[in-house]
């Protein structure tokens, strides 16, 4: 009680964040979690039955006269006794039939590669690109803060307009296209950029990086800044060439930055979601999150459950690999 | 060495090269809603300007439709809602737990990076089954529950920053004078953790005003910006996208120029998206 009275202030004002994000993010994830075990026949089944008998209750409720309302609680029972059928029906009860479906269904298993394909790709070409102009803007030259303000500018741009854009450019007759047969790189026939396979994963790719190199830049330049002065001056008098310098000095000296960008990139490129759906569709070019709202929209709210649920376990398993490396390197300071 | 290093010309043509992958599409975007369908539907497109010039046809036919106030004012509304919201609940919080004892403190801190990791998909989901049955979809008041969900983590993560800075001995110094716990807070701690909260603030309210996957979920027909856009992308509205499209970029770099200077790398590792 003495706890209570002392710091109710701090009580009160700590509860309603976590009470929020118990009751909106906690609850429904695990919600999730349990809808992905129940077979989708019985789910959609499930589902039905329980509207009606909810839109059987209200007419009940505004039923015009006695003889309306006597029909009405008819249907009511048969409804009432159809779900008790149907739970006691044969695929009733916890069952792995989501996951072996999502399994051998070809359209998730493309999603599955699609999704771990644009993961590597784009991390790599972030990683690459983004650390080359971190590295160039670590350097004096004329027009710095000018080229600097110009790689900063897609920063703030919204994901949705991004994708906006890039369906001009990658249209198959899109601006790429265009630039591409003014070249002669093209032939008789306009490349179609959303037909599946290695083209989309590249496009997504391609419009992924374009909208995130500012952030991967940002970071790497606070990396770079955050290597003492001494150390460069060392390396210089110690007259080492600037590639060898860069492996042996500059990179192992940022490597909690880079670690932290890499991971939560990671994590925000399994969970990649606008880009893949406007740009590709979820025909040709399926993602594990693109797939998850297709089958959403398809009203097969299980499966689509179970396909969130491997996306997250993916993800967790990444956050959990962040935590350790970051608990470890805690350690090994301290 | 520096000078060594980057030889004039193979530097600045990569520059050039960069900035102008970086560029053209922000262009292509203002150019497509200003120009005359003629030169945006030919099979061989202009680079730059079409012959044709410029035409506010289109920006015309957008403010007339009767379509962009409706979204534009759910838009406006939500976004501002959940900055108010998200800051009423999230900055409290984050105080308390900016104050916490190591263990604790660190716990909470991964809680909230937990809860901003879990895929949008997967809540998504339930949380439409769920606002079914409370009549929330369509909703202003439903989209921004929802965008709470996304935001408030991530406010918490950037506050609690701000009010680590914000020395303890001040605290201390005022009750030592006699202050009382809400005295102090409002007194010593709210003004000195005015700029940072005004910087989440604008930080939550671009959050809100970008966002598409809860928005999708949990629309019907009342749609936000960013759904009419991808309504008008379903149905190859080049030109109506194109201006939606920029309509929804203005405030967002009103907002970033701004935000750039007071931007630090800690509140970027929390947004990155």
């Amino acid at each position: 009680m003495r706890f209570v009275k002392t710091y109710w202030l701090e009580m009160l004002m700590v509860l309603p964040l976590f009470a929020y994000i118990i009751g909106f993010t906690l609850l429904p994830i695990l919600s999730n979690l349990k809808e992905s075990f129940v077979d989708q026949r019985f789910g959609r089944r499930y589902d039905i039955l329980a509207s009606k008998r909810a839109d059987i209750t209200y007419d009940i409720a505004h039923a015009p006269d006695n003889e309306e309302q006597r029909a009405y609680e008819k249907e009511l029972a048969e409804t009432t006794r159809a779900l008790e059928r149907l739970q006691h029906s044969p695929y009733a009860g916890v069952s792995l039939s989501n996951y072996h479906k999502l399994f051998t269904d070809r359209s998730f298993v493309k999603a599955m590669f699609n999704t771990l394909a644009i993961t590597l790709l784009g991390l790599s070409l972030q990683f690459v690109v983004a650390m080359s102009i971190a590295l160039v803007l670590s350097q004096p030259f004329r027009g710095k803060g000018f080229f600097r303000t110009i790689v900063l500018t897609p920063l703030g741009i919204p994901t949705i307009v991004s994708a906006t854009i890039m369906t001009y450019i990658f249209d198959t007759s899109g601006y790429l296209n265009e630039v591409l047969s003014r070249l002669g790189l093209l032939g008789e026939v306009p490349i179609d950029w959303a037909q599946g396979g290695w083209l989309s994963i590249g496009m997504v790719v391609f419009a992924d990086t374009w909208k995130v190199l500012p952030l991967m830049v940002l970071l790497f330049i606070a990396g770079l800044e955050a290597i003492p002065h001494s150390v460069h001056e060392a390396s210089q008098i110690d007259g080492s060439p600037p590639i060898y310098k860069f492996f042996t000095v500059t990179l192992p000296l940022m490597k909690p930055y880079i670690t932290m960008a890499l991971i939560l990139r990671a994590i925000d490129a399994f969970r990649i979601f606008e880009l893949p759906l406007i740009l590709a569709g979820t025909a040709t070019t399926p993602l594990i999150s693109t797939f998850t709202y297709s089958e959403y929209a398809r009203q097969n709210y299980n499966l689509s459950a179970a396909s969130g649920t491997i996306l997250m376990g993916i993800i967790l398993i990444f956050v959990f690999t962040y935590l350790y490396i970051v608990a470890r390197d805690r350690e090994t300071n301290a | 060495m520096p000078k060594k290093l980057l030889q004039p010309l193979p530097l600045y043509l990569s520059l050039a090269v960069v900035s102008l992958i970086i560029l053209y599409p922000i262009f292509l975007m203002v150019k497509i809603s200003a120009s005359y369908p003629a030169d945006i539907m030919k099979p061989h497109k202009d680079l730059l300007w079409g012959p044709a010039g410029i035409t506010l046809e289109h920006w015309r036919n957008v403010f007339t439709s009767g379509l962009l106030v409706p979204s534009l004012f759910k838009s406006l509304l939500v976004a501002t809602l959940v900055m108010l919201l998200a800051i009423l609940i999230a900055a409290p919080a984050a105080y308390v737990i900016a104050r916490l004892g190591s263990p604790f403190k660190y716990l909470c801190i991964i809680a909230l990076f937990l809860s901003r990791t879990f895929p949008e998909v997967a809540i998504a989901l339930p949380v439409s089954v769920v606002f079914l049955h409370w009549d929330l979809l369509d909703t202003s008041f439903g989209l921004i529950l929802a965008h709470l969900i996304k935001v408030l983590p991530y406010v918490g993560w950037i506050l609690i920053g701000t009010f680590e800075a914000i020395p303890l001995s001040l605290e201390e110094a005022s009750s030592v004078d006699g202050a009382s716990k809400i005295r102090t807070l409002r007194k010593v701690i709210f003004p000195l953790s005015l700029p940072g909260v005004a910087v989440a603030a604008m930080l939550v309210w671009l959050e809100s005003w970008n966002e598409f996957t809860y928005a999708l979920y949990l629309t019907v027909s009342d749609n936000t910006l960013p759904l009419q856009t991808y309504y008008y992308l379903n149905r190859g509205g080049i030109f109506n996208s194109a201006a939606y499209a920029t309509i929804i970029t203005l405030p967002v770099i009103v907002l970033t120029f701004i935000l750039q200077r007071y931007i630090t790398s800690g509140m970027l590792a929390g947004g990155v998206k």
